[in-house]
């Protein structure tokens, strides 16, 4: 166990470095260098200009500068925004709460709805229920995110006038909880309809797997009521096969909230992404790749240890 | 040498038939692939035929005054520069349908020989391979694709491009699995054991046993890709103006006065979307019934 926790660590860590070697290479590809701005001011002259890019180390190979960045990185130093000036580290940090608050309500709320969809629909396999509730999982799963929003915002918040269209919290600054999820339902659901239409496939198919097997039979055979051989005998097995899943559609919400903040104006780092790649802010999409990349391989690494925690097969192969 | 040639042959070809008949037999049955079938091949024929007979027209500006409503000639009233909707809802549909196939394609190119090489060679270029894969996989691609698209500059072809590099690491992971169980059956250490070259055993013996699950994940690549394409160019990062797509129609409903009042200009393209997500994702499943009825989901 404790071999396979190491190797999965050291896999992420690799992992890691590779996405920010993958962003950085990418990011020095862009057009414009730190010094366009430099060369703007008509005082600079030419010596100046060769000695602050000495000073930021832009005369050396790419791979150098990259080794510079990466210690920085690692003293917590991600360089100063292009635009604002502010460390790239408050900016980014700022924004974080906002997203992973998004992203996590819609997490909660894909399973809290997927999984009993998903258990009704493989109940009766092949019934007319299970057919219309198949469909639509399928459906679902396949709606643009910011269709889905705009539709949601067109229908709850300007025909019916329940919910809010967008931003985090009202105009007057009030920052109670009831006014957080005033605003939070409508993009929650816009980033957890097509993953409830994933998790009610998911736990539909491995239900109809599970439901087969003789300890099924046998509790049914043991006069186990139908609830209890349903939720104890059959689901208990299929939360494995649940938990992979998730690894895979993690990073695939996050990349949904990006577009779904934009809809919804939600005060995120989808939105500060989009802000800084319209105004070429190379450090803080950079700040923003690393933040994304240190959540979503440590819930991966977390998703992986408790998968063979779970089953403990899974650390022999 | 000859005569065994010849029967295998006989063999394999009415096995085939019957391999055809059945996979036809069992994508006819999955109605809601045929119905994802029918509609999309309307599709295709609207999108590639309705622009010639009609003498659309998605360029001109000034038709109307921005954003006014439907009239007779122009069903869904005009854009924001005045430009008829429903030809670029038509215009719209051959960039979607052209972003999916494509990009598609490139993400196949890529991830095929990668693959082939990460399964049959092993070891450390095995190993490499995999993790790049890792890596690509791990991270949310919308955050790559947005990165590179603010370097290279958008368009349709960069789109393309783009999307279709990101999307090699899954047909990579596909066809690798394949080749580490097909590397070891007994009939490729024989052809290995008699001499066949490398490149022949992986033609002949390891790629048409890849074929199936390759044209369903292809299958369903190209929805995620269509999906992918209209996300940018709703941000403003893919298909630019005056080239009309999908998403693009929707860019102007981010402002709310449109998004209440202008219903014409941005519902019609995000149905259009799901319709066409959700056909080709039908086909996708009725083939993955059809080609080995042993995958899931």
């Amino acid at each position: 166990m404790s071999n396979y926790i190491i190797r999965r660590t050291a896999l992420a860590i690799i992992t890691f470095f590779g996405i920010t070697m993958l962003v950085y290479f990418m990011s020095t590809l862009a057009p414009g260098s730190p010094l366009d701005a430099l060369l703007a001011d008509p005082g600079m002259t030419k010596e100046e200009v060769v000695r602050r890019s000495a000073e930021l180390g832009l005369d050396k190979p790419v791979y150098i500068q990259y080794f510079k960045w990466l210690n920085e990185l690692l003293h917590g130093n991600m360089g100063y925004s292009y635009t604002s000036y502010r460390p790239v580290v408050d900016v980014v940090t700022e924004r974080i709460a906002a997203t992973l608050v998004l992203t996590v309500s819609a997490i909660v709320l894909s399973y809290i709805i997927g999984i009993p969809l998903g258990i009704i629909s493989s109940l009766k396999p092949y019934s007319i229920l299970d057919y219309i509730m198949s469909t639509l999982a399928f459906i679902m799963s396949g709606v643009p995110g910011f269709f889905l929003g705009m539709m949601l915002i067109y229908i709850f918040s300007v025909k019916l006038k329940i919910l809010p269209f967008g931003g985090m919290y009202d105009a007057s600054g009030a920052t109670d909880l009831l006014v957080l999820i005033k605003h939070l339902v409508l993009p929650t659901f816009a980033i957890a309809i097509p993953e409830i239409g994933k998790v009610m496939r998911h736990v539909r198919s491995n239900m109809l797997e599970v439901l087969t097997e003789d300890y099924v039979k046998t509790a049914r055979a043991k006069g186990v009521k139908e609830w209890g051989v349903i939720i104890i005998h059959a689901f208990r097995n299929t939360l494995i096969p649940i938990i992979t899943i998730f690894s895979g559609s993690f990073p695939f919400m996050i990349g949904g909230s990006v577009v779904v903040e934009r809809v919804f104006g939600w005060p995120g780092l989808g939105t500060l992404m989009i802000n800084s790649i319209t105004s070429r802010d190379y450090p803080i999409i950079m700040g923003i790749s690393v933040i994304v990349a240190i959540v979503v391989l440590a819930t991966n690494l977390l998703v992986d240890i408790l998968y063979a925690y779970l089953d403990p097969r899974i650390t022999y192969n | 040498m000859m005569v065994n040639n010849k029967n295998d042959n006989i063999y394999s070809s009415s096995k085939k038939q019957s391999y055809f008949r059945d996979v036809a037999k069992r994508f006819v049955n999955h109605k809601l692939a045929i119905i994802g079938l029918i509609i999309l091949t309307l599709l295709i024929l609207i999108v590639t035929f309705l622009p010639m007979t009609m003498k659309l027209d998605p360029y001109t500006i000034g038709r109307e005054l921005p954003y006014s409503g439907p009239t007779k000639g122009l069903v869904l009233g005009v854009d924001n520069a005045g430009r008829d909707n429903f030809s670029r809802l038509i215009y719209g549909g051959r960039v979607s349908l052209l972003v999916g196939l494509l990009s598609t394609g490139i993400s196949v190119l890529i991830g095929i020989p990668l693959g082939i090489v990460a399964g049959y060679y092993g070891k450390t270029i095995d190993a490499i391979i995999m993790r790049i894969a890792d890596i690509f996989i791990s991270f949310p691609s919308i955050i790559l694709i947005l990165v590179l698209v603010s370097i290279i500059g958008p368009s349709m072809w960069s789109i393309i491009v783009i999307i279709g590099i990101m999307g090699w690491p899954e047909f990579a992971r596909l066809i690798r699995g394949n080749v580490l169980s097909v590397r070891e059956k007994e009939y490729v250490e024989s052809a290995k054991a008699i001499g066949v070259k490398d490149s022949e055993i992986i033609l002949k013996y390891i790629l048409p046993n890849s074929v199936a699950p390759i044209i369903v994940a292809a299958t369903f690549r190209v929805a995620g890709a269509i999906l992918q394409e209209s996300s940018l160019s709703f941000l403003g990062m893919g298909v630019q103006p005056p080239q009309a797509s999908w998403g693009n129609m929707l860019y102007g409903a981010q402002s709310l006065t449109v998004l209440t009042t202008k219903q014409w200009a941005w519902i019609p393209p995000g149905l259009m979307l799901v319709i066409t997500i959700c056909c080709v994702n039908f086909i996708g499943d009725g083939l993955r019934d059809a080609l080995d009825p042993r995958m899931k989901i």
